[in-house]
């Protein structure tokens, strides 16, 4: 019984009478929402095929509950995106470009925005509304997939994938239809 | 029969052919609003109220879709769409689906070298190239470049993008799986263009139940949809006033008809007396239709009141008829009271006769010719048709005794000095919030219908329209490049934060001349591949990457003029239609700004530019200086009103303490009125004022026989029965008017009213003798 019970939770089912070591969504969802504030560092590269060579940058990432998300690009050129509620504000001082969009105007970015934001939140309705959601592995090595809904959006993004430890996020693949790929690694600052 | 007789019977019979022949040829009846709305005072006025009445904004309608999840809701949205497309009936349905757009997105896309005010030389030499293909790096990095990278091989310069950021504007509706939601995901939004214009009522009203009829085809469980939009406003508000019409008109008759039943006591008087205001009536109208063309609705409704003023003066006539005196002699007899009370009412009528909104003119015309024949039957027709017999069961008193009102009547002026005293104290604490500056109060439309209206308005994020920049031109070239000299100002302003945003017609169309300068900019094949060879040494884009570039700028330096219909059948044409209009005095470009924050800012720069061809209409600031100007109007003519009745008054009466005593109770009852309306929550507007002269007149009439001098017991109580039954058909018509769903004629019902009701008590309170 206990063998099948882990099994359905690995290929992503979950059920409420779960083993106490089995690892739901639920449960993941919860240990992120009780994370009030995060900081930390990230590394982004992003293989293009029309570009030789990677595009890597690094910069911090600043979440606060339950809807902020900041994406500070410090290296190499300096922007920030502001993630709040439903807006969107892009601030490039080199370009001189301060834009502020909806987000829902934006459904591609919407769903790729929701799928950091919302993961931190611990917010499972909001991830749902945009993915179909498999999670696999256990509290202290876990990898949640997220595959979009909207088919304008699968055209587009093919597949998310999470991975973390407990209630951290430590790396984000983002694997577009077409075939470029962007990994970004996080590395938390302790606050 | 006498000689005189006959040949005023004669004449009477031939006016009565002559209308209805008239009436059946030319009559034509409207529910067109702009009659109540303030004419135009400018020619960018002008502009407006054409574009509001036939422009593209009359043929929008909006659909809401709600009662289902929000995927359900889409999928209604994206079927109702394509149901409707295929119906014929509506030139565009856009509901926010991408793929709807999408032929709209390649158009844009293919031109967007001729329409990128970014396409200059510099943006295309060597150093150029590689500044933007920089920017494009730092684009491609960034999570909102996931678009980018589809164009970014055949649009490294950015043009398309730098198009869509000014098509799309700051209000986008949001989308929820794929179409446009409420941001609560509880609605689906639609936009549709009518083909038939706004002003067709018949046709918008058939466009909104072929939308009904297709929903409900395709509706899911529980789903409901819900229409606004100008054209479904026009279509309400012409069955709210065809209603009050047929309604106003039956209650009014029946009313009075039961009224002069009790009164009389046998159905000739009746019939009789129905005949003078019949005859008003057909009259009037056919003034109307003479002067005016069609008929308004309202027009009709108010020949309410018309028939609740005619049917007194017979029963005047008759109730003044003695046993045994021919009736042409009581006629002749009442004949000097009746002709001021007509002329007063006529005074009281003129306010509107001579005001500038055409509505307001067709009331007081249809008053004053429908008075004036109804006095003239009554006094020349009635009495020759009416048989000896016919007044034989007459009321010849009131059959009440009115006991407590001659003690009242000792201490009467003191009451009425009293009532005034505190209406001047209800108006004076009043005083900052007299008047209802809001002419939109006065549309028939219903509430709910507005509300709806502004909600979907909000929900589709379209911008509310106050501050327009008009520029006017001899030619369509003309206006266009002058449009485009405003470019800099504009841009000027966006950055300092004086406005938000700012739209104009040659972002979609271009001027020639600005076509011809962008086609310049560009290079020709070879010299554009080594540049950009140039520019990509550095940079890491595989080789080959901008071949399309190269092939779709060569096909964009041989491209022929881009026009007008290019963008046929996509959302643009009705953009284009609407901000570039051909008027009678030439073209007119409109720039409407958004969120303006600074408008003497803006001013200051508009006028050191100096061109006079550049106008800056503030609608808010223009509709308050018409609302300001009409009102001065009014009582300008509320004025001139009241100086004619007290001239006429005085006339008749030819005795200062009379007229004095005749006008004081009518001049009262308006104050009383207006204190009434105040207290009840009520603000002014002009049509109160209006119908507050008309109270004056009428209310002059009850004061009139009031003092006449009675020469005993037994006319005296003649005298109290006519003004009550007079004073009863009136407050019948007025209640007729007050159950209206028009508000102009509302307003009119119960002003009348409460008039109605102060005039004859205070009449009553202020009389000379004990009546």
């Amino acid at each position: 019984m206990r063998r099948i019970a882990v099994a359905l939770v690995l290929t992503g089912f979950c059920l409420p009478c779960a083993a106490e070591e089995a690892f739901s969504l639920p449960a993941l969802m919860q240990g992120l929402a009780e994370v009030p504030a995060a900081e930390a560092r990230f590394t982004e590269v992003r293989r293009m095929q029309m570009l030789r060579v990677p595009l890597e940058v690094q910069g911090t990432l600043r979440y606060v509950r339950p809807d902020r998300l900041e994406r500070h690009v410090q290296s190499p050129y300096e922007e920030t995106i502001l993630i709040e509620g439903n807006r969107v504000s892009v601030d490039n001082p080199a370009r001189g470009e301060h834009r502020s969009y909806a987000l829902a105007s934006l459904p591609a970015a919407y769903a790729m925005v929701e799928s950091l934001r919302a993961t931190l939140a611990g917010d499972l309705a909001a991830l749902e509304r945009h993915y179909y959601l498999k999670l696999t592995g256990g509290r202290e090595a876990w990898t949640l997939s997220l595959t979009p809904r909207d088919p304008g959006v699968a055209d587009m993004l093919a597949e998310v994938r999470l991975q973390g430890s407990a209630a951290r996020i430590m790396r984000i693949e983002f694997n577009e239809a077409a075939g470029d790929r962007t990994i970004m690694t996080i590395r938390e600052v302790k606050p | 029969m006498t000689r005189s007789a006959r040949v005023t019977l004669a004449l009477w019979i031939a006016l009565l052919l002559a209308c209805g022949g008239w009436l059946f040829r030319h009559l034509s009846v409207s529910t067109d609003l702009s009659g109540f709305l303030p004419p135009a005072a400018t020619p960018a006025q002008e502009v407006l109220v054409d574009q509001l009445r036939a422009g593209v904004a009359a043929r929008l309608m909006l659909m809401g879709i709600e009662g289902a999840d929000s995927a359900a809701l889409a999928d209604a949205s994206r079927r109702l769409a394509q149901s409707l497309e295929a119906s014929g009936a509506f030139e565009a349905v856009a509901n926010g689906d991408p793929s709807r757009q999408s032929h709209e997105g390649e158009l844009l896309f293919a031109l967007r070298y001729v329409l990128s005010p970014g396409v200059q030389t510099q943006r295309f030499s060597a150093q150029g190239l590689r500044t933007a293909l920089q920017e494009e790096l730092e684009l491609l990095a960034s999570p909102l470049g996931l678009l980018t990278r589809r164009t970014l091989p055949a649009d490294p310069t950015g043009e398309f993008r730098r198009i869509a950021a000014q098509l799309g504007g700051a209000a986008v509706p949001a989308l929820g799986h794929g179409v446009w939601q409420s941001a609560d995901g509880k609605r689906a939004l639609l936009v549709a263009q009518t083909r038939a214009p706004g002003f067709d009522i018949n046709a918008q009203a058939r466009a909104a139940a072929l939308v009904h009829a297709r929903f409900a085809e395709l509706a899911p469980a529980g789903a409901s949809l819900r229409l606004a939009g100008p054209g479904l406003a026009a279509a309400a508000a012409r069955a709210t006033i065809d209603a009050d019409a047929q309604r106003a008109t039956l209650f009014s008759l029946a009313g009075v008809l039961l009224i002069l039943a009790a009164v009389y006591r046998s159905p000739w008087p009746v019939v009789l007396s129905a005949l003078p205001a019949a005859s008003g009536m057909l009259a009037g109208v056919t003034a109307v239709s003479v002067l005016f063309g069609p008929v308004h609705g309202i027009t009709l409704a108010f020949g309410a009141i018309l028939v609740g003023e005619a049917v007194d003066y017979p029963t005047y006539l008759y109730a003044h008829a003695t046993r045994g005196e021919p009736l042409t002699r009581t006629a002749a007899r009442i004949w000097p009271t009746l002709a001021l009370a007509i002329l007063t009412t006529a005074c009281g009528a003129l306010a509107m006769l001579l005001s500038s909104f055409r509505g307001l003119a067709q009331l007081g015309t249809l008053l004053i010719v429908g008075i004036g024949v109804s006095g003239l039957v009554v006094w020349r027709v009635l009495p020759a048709l009416t048989p000896a017999h016919a007044l034989q069961g007459k009321l010849r008193g009131l059959p009440l005794a009115v006991g407590t009102l001659p003690r009242l009547r000792d201490r009467g002026p003191w009451l009425v000095a009293l009532a005034v005293l505190g209406a001047a104290l209800v108006i004076a604490a009043h005083r900052d919030h007299l008047w209802d500056d809001d002419l939109a109060n006065l549309s028939p439309v219903p509430p709910e219908l507005k509300a709806l209206d502004s909600e979907l308005r909000g929900q589709l994020g379209a911008p509310d329209l106050r501050h327009l920049l008009a520029v006017r031109a001899a030619t369509r070239e003309a206006a266009l490049q002058a449009s485009e000299r405003l470019v800099p100002l504009l841009e000027r302003a966006v950055a300092a934060g004086w406005i938000g945003a700012y739209d104009m017609a040659a972002r979609y169309l271009p001027s020639r001349h600005a076509q011809d300068q962008r086609r310049a900019a560009l290079p020709e094949a070879a010299t554009l591949a080594a540049r950009l060879q140039q520019a990509t040494q550095e940079l890491p884009f595989r080789p080959g990457v901008f071949a399309p570039f190269l092939a779709d700028v060569e096909r964009a330096r041989r491209a022929a003029w881009l026009d007008a219909d290019t963008w046929e059948g996509t959302a643009i044409a009705p953009r284009l239609e609407s901000l570039l209009t051909q008027g009678a005095q030439g073209w007119v470009a409109l720039v409407p700004l958004a969120a303006v924050r600074d408008v003497e800012a803006l001013d200051a720069a508009l006028h050191a530019l100096g061109d006079d061809a550049v106008l800056h209409i503030d609608l808010k600031r223009e509709a308050d200086a018409l609302v300001a100007s009409y009102r001065l109007e009014s009582l300008r003519l509320f004025a001139l009103g009241l100086a004619c009745i007290a001239v006429l008054v005085f006339a008749g009466l030819r005795d200062g303490k009379a007229t004095l005593r005749v006008l004081a109770p009518a001049l009262a009852a308006a104050l009383l009125t207006v204190a009434t309306l105040l207290a009840a929550g009520s603000r002014l507007t002009i049509v109160h004022l209006m119908a507050l002269l008309l109270v004056i007149g009428v209310g002059l009439n009850y004061a009139l026989f009031f003092n006449r001098r009675a020469a005993d017991d037994a006319e005296r109580a003649l005298t109290r029965l006519t003004i009550l039954a007079a004073s009863l058909t009136s407050l019948c018509a007025a209640l007729a008017l007050s159950t209206c769903g028009t508000p102009v004629l509302r307003a009119i019902g119960v002003t009348v009213i409460c008039g109605t009701l102060y005039a004859f008590l205070l009449s009553a309170l202020l009389a000379r003798k004990p009546v």
